[in-house]
């Protein structure tokens, strides 16, 4: 029985042990020891401007898609310049191609995509300050390849462009602003503002306004008056009463508008008015016509008038006609 | 000098000697311990006892830890998604939950549940051979009691604390994503992803790490207690009441101490 206790005992804490020891090396493999097995490249970089917020450890982003970590920061004491290290793990570049050839794939795959402009850049990941890289087209295709620094890179290391953070155009476009805003003459200004303050003090003592101000108090007060008149006058039964009122002569004007309408259509104007039109081109006809006559008429009476005068000067012509006239130096 | 100043000195002495004497007590009990290390090297301990008490302290404790680590997760998740859904940020509970459970509240939880579990169990076992005269007994056959009772207690959870640790962690995480997965509506992927993106094998190798002094820390308070128990009934439930608070107590400064400690590298 003792025995058989001392077994089930032994079993257990082989269990309890075993099983922590497993879970243990499980959790460091899948806190990073995983991370030896992964294939991965590095890829170099180097940053004239300030790497604030960027640590080993951040993230590395392809167009948005995370694909591996800063491996490295170091400081080139001869230009001074960031040296970036970068683990790009190759299993986020799916080429279809056999286990052996992803790498030179990638390879392939990286200088076409910086023939194309891609370049990487400093990118923040939130509000904390902490920064990420990007790898992204911010450069247009077929721009010329900014040269590493001589002797920064080994023959079979991979190596990205960097451009200028959009921080650093914030900074440099605050900077312009500053600039521009310390030039306003802020002096002038305040004795402008301090001399209109004083006009307008002087304005609001001046003892006409004050008149002109009692005055529109006074308007304000019989304005009041009055619109309780009208409010007591026109109260609301009245108010109803005059609407209805209102609502019953208007109604007669009605009818007397569709009255109207009634009697003009009735007074069959579109053809008296025709008939109009023909009477008045009748009469202007006939007064033109009386023009002609009175024209010829007294063209008649010339003609009787000229017969008369030489009748009256010469009667015998009516006999022995009208003589030849006489002509000069005959 | 006086004889009224000599007086007052001694006054002030016999006031004072017990208050040093009860500070005095501990260390001289961990020098005794620190004495026998090198007796316990070459004869080695009683292979029966340390099974006995890794399993008491290991196997019977596992369900009573796997529990309270993850209700404690639950807890930490629920708290954590009221806050950060004002933000809209509920996918941070797993980050947040990860990382306290992990670095803080995973060890820091084992330790209090040990406490209560065996620092008081080892308490009570000595007060109670100490009132049996178990204890004179063995030093009469010239066994040194220290070595023979506190060895194969300090070896066993030793080994079961850090164990335990590691499940409480898994479990704290475990009641984490529960909450998540039901309450928050988050994929078990996400939650796992963002919790591996959370923590990494430092922080976890650390916060396992602290389960060593506060293994130590737990035992010792627990059998000092035992030892120094009164010889009667009420004596030895005071000696693990004792053993209880003061194990605490040292688990919570000890706690600050390791996490100034960790400061300094950056964890």
């Amino acid at each position: 029985m003792t025995q058989h206790h001392d077994s089930n005992q032994k079993i257990k804490l082989g269990i309890f042990v075993v099983g922590g020891l497993v879970l243990f090396v499980a959790i460091l493999f899948f806190l990073g020891m995983s991370d030896i097995f992964t294939n991965k490249e590095t890829v170099r970089t180097f940053f004239s401007e300030s790497v604030q917020g960027l640590t080993v450890g951040s993230a590395v982003k392809y167009r948005g898609v995370p694909i591996g970590n800063v491996s490295k920061i170091s400081i080139r004491v001869t230009d001074k310049l960031v040296q970036i290290d970068m683990a790009v793990e190759l299993k986020h570049f799916v080429s279809g191609s056999e286990q052996g050839q992803q790498r030179s794939d990638f390879k392939r795959f990286f200088q076409s995509e910086l023939e194309q402009g891609m370049r990487c850049r400093l990118e923040y990941t939130g509000v904390t300050g902490m920064r990420y890289i990007d790898f992204d087209y911010f450069a247009t295709p077929g721009q010329t390849l900014t040269e590493p620094p001589d002797g920064a890179l080994d023959p079979d290391e991979l190596y990205i462009p960097a451009v200028p953070s959009p921080f650093r155009d914030i900074l440099k476009a605050i900077g312009t602003s500053l600039d521009r805003i310390s030039r306003i003459r802020f002096e002038e200004i305040s004795d402008g503002l301090e001399r209109s303050l004083t006009e307008l003090s002087g304005l609001l003592a001046d003892p006409a306004l004050k008149s002109t101000i009692d005055r529109i108090n006074e308007a304000a007060e019989n304005l009041e008056i009055g619109s309780r008149t009208v409010s007591r006058v026109f109260g609301e039964e009245r108010m109803n009463r005059l609407m209805s009122l209102l609502e019953d002569d208007l109604e007669k004007v009605n009818k007397l508008t569709e009255h109207l309408i009634t009697e003009t259509q009735n007074a069959k104007l579109p053809e008296s008015t025709s008939a109009f039109r023909a009477a008045s081109n009748a009469i202007t006809i006939g007064q033109d016509e009386l023009a002609n006559t009175l024209t010829k008429l007294n063209q008649t009476l010339d003609a009787l008038t000229e017969l008369a005068d030489s009748l009256s000067a010469d009667p015998s012509s009516v006999i022995s006609g009208k003589k030849k006239p006489q002509i000069k130096g005959e | 000098m006086k004889p009224k100043t000599e007086q007052q000195l001694r006054a002030i002495s016999r006031h004072f000697r017990p208050l040093l004497q009860d500070g005095t007590r501990p260390v001289e009990f961990i020098g005794r311990i620190a004495a026998e290390v090198p007796d316990l090297l070459r004869h080695g301990m009683r292979g029966r006892d340390f099974r006995y008490y890794l399993d008491l302290c290991g196997v019977q404790a596992l369900p009573i830890v796997l529990l309270i680590c993850l209700l404690m997760g639950m807890v930490m998740a629920i708290n954590g998604q009221i806050q950060l859904s004002k933000f809209g940020q509920e996918l941070l509970v797993a980050d947040a939950v990860g990382l306290v459970v992990v670095k803080e509240l995973g060890p820091l939880m084992v330790a209090l549940v040990m406490t209560g579990w065996a620092g008081s169990a080892f308490a009570a076992e000595i007060g109670t051979m100490k009132l049996d005269e178990q204890i004179c007994a063995l030093e009469t056959m010239g066994i040194r009691p220290e070595s023979f009772l506190v060895f194969p207690k300090l070896s066993a959870m030793l080994l079961s604390m850090p164990l335990l640790t590691i499940f409480g962690n898994v479990a704290g995480i475990l009641g984490g994503m529960l909450v998540g997965i039901t309450i928050m509506k988050i994929t078990p992927v996400a939650y796992w992803t963002r919790t591996l993106e959370a923590i990494n094998i430092t922080t976890f190798v650390l916060g396992v790490l602290k389960s060593f002094p506060f293994a130590i820390l737990v035992t010792f308070a627990g059998c000092f207690c035992g030892f120094n128990a009164a010889n009667n009934s009420q004596g030895v439930g005071r000696g693990a009441t004792k053993a209880v608070v003061s194990s605490i107590f040292l688990i919570v400064v000890a706690d600050v101490i390791i996490t100034v400690l960790y400061s300094f590298i950056g964890y």
